[in-house]
């Protein structure tokens, strides 16, 4: 055979016949090109089959030297199928389904498949050895930038399109008593012992049809597999307890059996309570020369080839075989008018005279003879020939552990199907802590020290005939059943598996190498060998050095051949080598499946859109958007707008709050204040609490005032700040910070939980919508909606009350919704922050805006209501405060009760404000001019000890803005202890260059309060 | 994603929870020295054995006990802060 | 995040300017028939001739103004009792009154209630809501304001919340009458399973300011269902 493509009206005719091609449905073909060449298959063809089927068998390049590469498991195992489909690269071509009008083109190819440019790396092989790219290319200094652009243009994997457009997909939960993953033998009997019982089962499988080997496999203790499978079959598909999801992948293992499973477009998140994973396991390959040339496969790949798909893989064939699975295969082949040249037994040589010993196989060789097959025992291949497909092997006999003799038999052929033994998918279950031993018996890993909730079957479980399987699935249902309460009437025992079928050395180096341990990263047996000469001895070094394991297929040929070559290597057992760690995911997993539908919460306040409709800048305050300001609509501010060093953005946001916070100062503003955080504390014990919550005394909080409310962390750090309202004696309504107010609720029913105070407290932060509004005129507003007494006698300044606001309605009478109304002074204006409940909130927006219209009031955002607290040298948490700020550094000792026993953090707080402060929060204040040269301090930037560019740091600034009230960049910053006093020189690093501010007193504007209190 | 077995929501993802600090009492506010404070607020055990820690439930707001081996990190057993020893529920700071 | 940002819902709704109570979502459903609730506000009665087709399969409801209430406190139970309210059995269950008011259980001592979608919530309306009217340790909540009411309806319900949350939510497990507060689409619910009307329902509290939101994600999980949105006549 060569690769020269039959013409598409052969191709069909080429098939076998039925009952081979179990996925075929002959009466519809599908047609799409290959390289631009058209290809026809079946329907139930893959990709990858319907190749076959027109001859072609080399599919992609390989990542390191590109050379040829065909298919080796048939069944999605491998790396050397992946392709490129249009935009997709990285398809595995034996399980994408054939279909219509697809593109497909080869990997990894410079140039078209057939003439790779790059094909010639493979003769530089000596020239690259192991850690290559480690090595070569660090010296000198820069030269990566110009290699790294070389090499990824030679390696990498497919192209992706970067024009795709987006597709649908998303996730959901699905919950059941007992998943079982993988549908063979034992999966099918599993989930049927369970379902039988009672529970709910779910059966996940990778392909598109169950049955796993009994698909494809030929079985020495089963004479009709297909007769086994379709009773399997008919039982679970017709059992109103058991979910069947085919082409279903169960990508991880998570704790508590929490399974992510790719199907179609969207990702299960699979909750079971019991988990069987009768996985199955992975044949493995023979290590010689030239084992990855397209034509030598997997035994199990030629008979999945001819079952599945009616392809016949070869003309004439050799089978290398270190078990009895190979005989079963020659004679598939033989049946299918496949000539087999040779049967090649590693077994049964001089050092090996016992293994073809057993019953069974003396009757496989029996069999064998019988068809005609020449057998060879103790014999393997030693090298494989051909260019883009195998046209000869060469077999010698093994002389001891990996040694063959000088010479040997060279054999045309057009086909080679290896068969070393298996290797169990342990990945997902090392993923759930399972351990993997070596039985140096059996020559076999088995998986041990499994999660309670987690068991296997089947030939992952080490049972290699289809009695035993089937014992063990059920074993492994009546355990399940047993955890989950249900155990069966007689309980079947443990069973023990006594078939070999794994040969102990299947590696055979070549001087000249190309004997290939892992096919996806081009890795020979030497490279494993010299990785662990250099030093590299630990098989997680040895993977990391090497790459080996690290491709698509993640060790499922790979672990086997390296752990058996490092532990020789380095003097040690197998399974003190181990594997490698596997970790999720187990198959190449599609980012869409991640990225699909993710869930990104937003809040919104009940006045938000009005704030869109106004125009607002909208800023993130945590999960909500608040309006920073409202972008001006006249022309831009002079002075800073003929600067060319401000951008235009940054002009308007200048312009905006500068006009913003003068017309709070002069008229009046409304700023929405409803992402503040809001606790209500009801019951006797109210004040109690807040005394122990909170910094300040709050036991003889006047009925109708506010106090200042500080609350410090375990560690005396100054972590939240609001107002509390005493409404009535055992009545507080107290204010957090937006992003604070969840931990702050927290915090109180945690030490509530354990103080068992006689208080209610409830999170009202999403039931009350707020507005600050403030100004000197804002009580001429809010008189003509309300019937409170609002004279500075009757609701002073720190004062807070509860009352009805009217709401003026056409042609009615006016009605009223209720309020709670506080005279706070955060932007050291006359002004009340109004509360009422949510649904409200819009229409007080409203009602106020048409009340304030006579008075000119504009909305204000929250950037100016920070540039006004600043005037007035209010801090805010976590802008000017740090997780070291302490009561004493902020100057907050004021707010801090001396007179009570207990608050949260007191101890910590009197242990470091008794130490040496080493900084202070301070004012400062600089000439405007700094504006427009670009030398206005930005939050951040760092507060020094002198003048000189290097000199230490002392502290950092946390709020600068230009105020045009002031007339003067203000500031807030913490500077040393020596430089904390009102006069002192405060120099401060502005990119790069430094600029010296004066300390000022704060507050910047009205020291005396009088504004606030009128 | 491990499961929490809440004792008032029943089993759900660990995700619905904030954990809060292993069960301790507090040290005397009055007299403990310094030192036992700082201890107190800065060091966590870090042995092997059983945890007994603060559990919260954020969608129900509900604060509980969790016993937790420490090494295979199973949750041994949840349960309602009631059924803690009166002694080791309230700190010594009550006095206040 | 760009959703912070939309302005893609109409801006301003006509009938929004004659009710000074509304909910965090009213524009999402700007031209269906409305109708008043006894909070005297309105919730969307009918959004098209569709609306029992896809209540059946998969439909969507905003009742956020239509009554409800609760309380918390050793004494709420007295409270119940006075007003002939059932008092579900644990926490986490749900009962009915014959006038089909829902009474949640959340906790050994907080208790929801959710209007009856025949009289339009005028027993819950009649109900205290201050502190003074209620017993001592008995303490109002605001749950009217501080909780937004979705309601989901139809044969897919649980298929929906697998999309959505991560607590099983099977009949089977989670009959009419079990609650759920857990956390759907990343943010915090409370789930009731009822049966109205003959509609197996799903009611859905959430933070207010989050409903707009949630919303947008209840709509999204029904598309694959033939849902979508529906009036409150589904319910009566």
């Amino acid at each position: 055979m060569n690769s020269v493509a039959s013409t598409p009206s052969t191709a069909l005719s080429q098939r076998l016949a039925a009952p081979m091609g179990l996925l075929l449905d002959r009466s519809e073909t599908v047609q799409f090109r290959f390289e631009g060449q058209p290809v026809i298959g079946y329907k139930g063809d893959t990709i990858g089959s319907a190749l076959l089927g027109n001859n072609y068998w080399m599919w992609s390049r390989s990542f390191k030297y590109h050379r040829a590469r065909g298919p080796l498991t048939m069944s999605a195992h491998d790396a050397n199928s992946l392709v490129q489909i249009q935009g997709e690269p990285n398809v595995l071509a034996d399980k994408m389904a054939a279909a219509n009008d697809l593109q497909v083109t080869g990997q990894n190819v410079n140039g078209t498949l057939a003439k790779d440019k790059d094909a010639i790396l493979g003769h530089f092989g000596r020239f690259m050895p192991v850690g290559f790219y480690y090595r070569a290319f660090y010296k000198p200094k820069g030269v990566w930038d110009w290699w790294e652009k070389q090499i990824r243009e030679k390696a990498g994997l497919g192209i992706a399109d970067l024009k795709f457009t987006p597709e649908y997909y998303d996730k959901a939960y699905r919950f059941y008593d007992v998943v079982v993953v993988g549908s063979g033998p034992a999966g099918m009997t599993a989930a049927l012992t369970a379902a039988d019982a009672g529970v709910e089962v779910l059966l996940l499988e990778e392909h598109s049809v169950l049955g796993g080997s009994l698909t494809y496999a030929d079985f020495s203790d089963l004479d009709d597999p297909e007769a086994l499978r379709q009773q399997l079959i008919s039982k679970v598909t017709q059992h109103d307890k058991i979910t069947v999801m085919t082409d279903s992948v169960c990508n991880a293992w998570f704790v508590d059996n929490w399974l992510p499973v790719l199907h179609g477009k969207r990702l299960y998140k699979i909750r079971a309570k019991e988990c069987i994973m009768a996985t199955g396991s992975y044949e493995q390959h023979v290590v010689f020369r030239g084992n990855d040339l397209p034509g030598v496969v997997m035994c199990s790949a030629a008979m999945r080839m001819m079952k599945l798909y009616a392809i016949k893989p070869g003309q004439s064939a050799v089978v290398v075989t270190g078990n009895d699975d190979g005989y079963l295969t020659a004679l598939a082949l033989v049946a299918q008018g496949v000539e087999v040249k040779a049967l090649v037994d590693m077994r049964g040589g001089v050092d090996d005279p016992t293994g073809t010993d057993s019953v069974e196989t003396k009757n496989l060789i029996f069999r064998a003879q019988q068809a005609g097959i020449a057998l060879r025992f103790g014999q393997t291949l030693y090298e494989a020939f051909g260019k883009e497909h195998v046209e000869a092997v060469e077999i010698r006999a093994i002389r001891g552990r990996g040694k063959v003799a000088d010479n040997g038999d060279l054999l045309r052929c057009d086909l080679v199907c290896m068969s070393s033994g298996y290797m169990p998918a342990y990945q997902l279950l090392c993923q759930a802590g399972g351990q993997l031993s070596y039985d140096e018996e059996r020559a076999e890993f088995a998986i041990r020290h499994l999660p309670e909730h987690l068991h296997i079957a089947g030939s992952v479980n080490g049972k290699h005939s289809i009695g035993a399987v089937i014992k063990d699935a059920e074993y492994a249902a009546a355990t399940a059943l047993a955890l989950l309460g249900q155990p069966l009437a007689t309980a079947p025992e443990a069973v023990e598996c006594s078939r070999k079928v794994n040969y102990d050395w299947p590696i055979f180096p070549h001087p000249k190498g190309k004997d290939f341990v892992d096919y996806d990263e081009d890795l020979q047996s030497k490279d494993i060998v010299n990785a662990t000469r250099m030093g590299y001895r630990d098989v997680q070094l040895v993977k990391r050095f090497s790459t080996v394991g690290m491709g698509p297929s993640q060790g499922r040929h790979s672990a086997l051949p390296t752990a058996r070559l490092v532990a020789q290597s380095t003097n040690r057992s197998i399974t003190e080598t181990g594997v490698t760690t596997a970790r999720p995911p187990l198959t190449p997993e599609k980012l869409a499946y991640l990225a699909g539908r993710g869930f990104d919460p937003y809040r919104q306040t009940a006045m938000h859109h009005r704030h869109l409709e106004l125009g607002a800048k909208m800023i993130p305050a945590g999960a909500w958007a608040r309006p920073a300001f409202y972008p001006p609509q006249g022309s831009l501010l002079s002075g800073s707008a003929a600067s060319p060093l401000i951008p235009r953005s940054r002009k308007i946001r200048n312009t905006a709050i500068e006009a913003e916070a003068l017309h709070v100062r002069n008229h009046v503003g409304l700023i929405d204040v409803s992402t503040l955080g809001g606790i209500e504390l009801r019951g006797p014990d109210a004040a109690e609490l807040m005394n122990r919550i909170y910094t300040f005394g709050f036991l003889k909080q006047p009925v109708g005032k506010t106090r200042y409310a500080v609350l410090t962390s375990d560690q005396g750090v100054v972590v939240d700040d609001g107002v509390a309202c005493r409404f009535a004696d055992d009545c507080f309504y107290v204010t957090a910070t937006t992003t604070g107010v969840d931990a702050v609720y927290r915090l109180m029913t945690f030490w509530n939980t354990q103080w068992r105070l006689d208080v209610d407290i409830t999170n009202v932060t999403s039931a009350f919508a707020a507005v600050n509004l403030a100004g000197p005129d804002s009580r001429k507003v809010l008189e003509q909606l309300t019937d409170l007494d609002l004279s500075k006698e009757g609701f002073p300044y720190l004062a807070c009350r509860e009352g009805e606001i009217r709401i003026p309605v056409d042609g009615k009478a006016d009605q009223t919704i209720p309020a709670r109304l506080l005279r706070v002074g955060f932007v050291g204006e006359l002004g009340y922050e109004i509360h009422v409940p949510s649904r409200y909130g819009e229409v007080l927006w409203d009602v106020l805006m048409q009340a304030g219209a006579a008075f000119d009031i504009k909305p204000f955002g929250v950037e100016t209501q920070r540039l006004l607290r600043l005037e007035k040298g209010h801090i805010i948490i976590s802008q000017d405060t740090d997780g070291m700020s302490h009561p004493g550094e902020l100057g907050l000792d004021w707010a801090v009760s001396k007179n009570k026993p207990y608050f949260n953090g007191c101890r910590a707080v009197d242990i470091v404000m008794k130490r040496p402060q080493s900084r202070k929060l301070v004012g400062f204040k600089l000439p405007a001019n700094l504006v427009a040269a670009g030398k206005k301090p930005e939050e951040g930037h760092l507060v020094l000890a002198t003048s000189a560019t290097e000199a230490d740091i002392t502290g950092n600034v946390t709020s600068c803005e230009y105020s045009p009230t002031v007339g003067a960049i203000i500031g807030m910053a913490y500077a040393g202890v020596h430089q904390s006093e009102v006069g002192a020189r405060l120099p401060i690093r502005v990119n790069g260059e430094i600029v010296t501010a004066e300390v000022v007193a704060l507050p910047f504007y009205d020291a005396e309060q009088a504004r606030q209190d009128m | 994603m491990k499961i929490m077995p809440c004792p008032l929501n029943g089993p759900r993802n660990i995700s619905e929870f904030v954990y809060g600090g292993e069960v301790t009492p507090l040290p005397s506010v009055e007299s403990a020295p310094d030192k036992a404070w700082a201890e107190h607020t800065f060091y966590a055990y870090n042995g092997t054995g059983v945890a007994r820690e603060w559990w919260y439930h954020t969608p129900s707001g509900y604060w509980f006990v969790a016993e937790r081996h420490r090494v295979s990190d199973e949750i041994l057993r949840t349960y309602d802060p009631s059924e803690l020893p009166s002694d080791e529920s309230t700190p010594d700071g009550e006095t206040c | 995040m760009s959703e912070l940002y939309q302005t893609d819902i109409s801006a301003h709704v006509e009938w929004a300017d004659a009710e000074l109570a509304r909910s965090g979502c009213y524009r999402r459903s700007a031209g269906a028939r409305r109708v008043e609730t006894a909070a005297g506000a309105s919730v969307i009665a009918q959004v098209d001739n569709g609306d029992v087709q896809r209540a059946a399969k998969a439909g969507v409801l905003e009742l956020s103004m239509l009554p409800r209430t609760g309380y918390r406190g050793t004494t709420t139970t007295d409270l119940l009792a006075a007003n002939k309210l059932p008092i579900p059995a644990r926490p986490n269950t749900a009962a009915s009154s014959a006038n089909g008011e829902c009474v949640l259980r959340l906790s050994q001592k907080e208790y929801w209630l959710l209007a009856s979608p025949a009289d339009l919530g005028a027993a819950v309306m009649a109900l205290p809501t201050t502190g003074a009217e209620t017993p001592d340790h008995c303490y109002p909540l605001f749950c009217m304001d501080s909780h937004a009411w979705l309601m989901l309806t139809g044969e897919h319900l649980s298929n929906i919340m697998s999309k959505l949350s991560g607590v099983d939510m099977r009949e089977s497990v989670f009959p009419v009458g079990s609650i759920a507060q857990t956390s759907i689409a990343r943010i915090n619910a409370i789930m009731v399973r009822q049966q109205i009307n003959g509609l197996p329902v799903m009611s859905i509290l959430c933070d207010t300011a989050s409903s707009d939101y949630l919303w947008t994600a209840l709509m999204d999980a029904v598309q694959e269902f033939e849902g979508g949105a529906v009036g409150l006549d589904v319910l009566r």
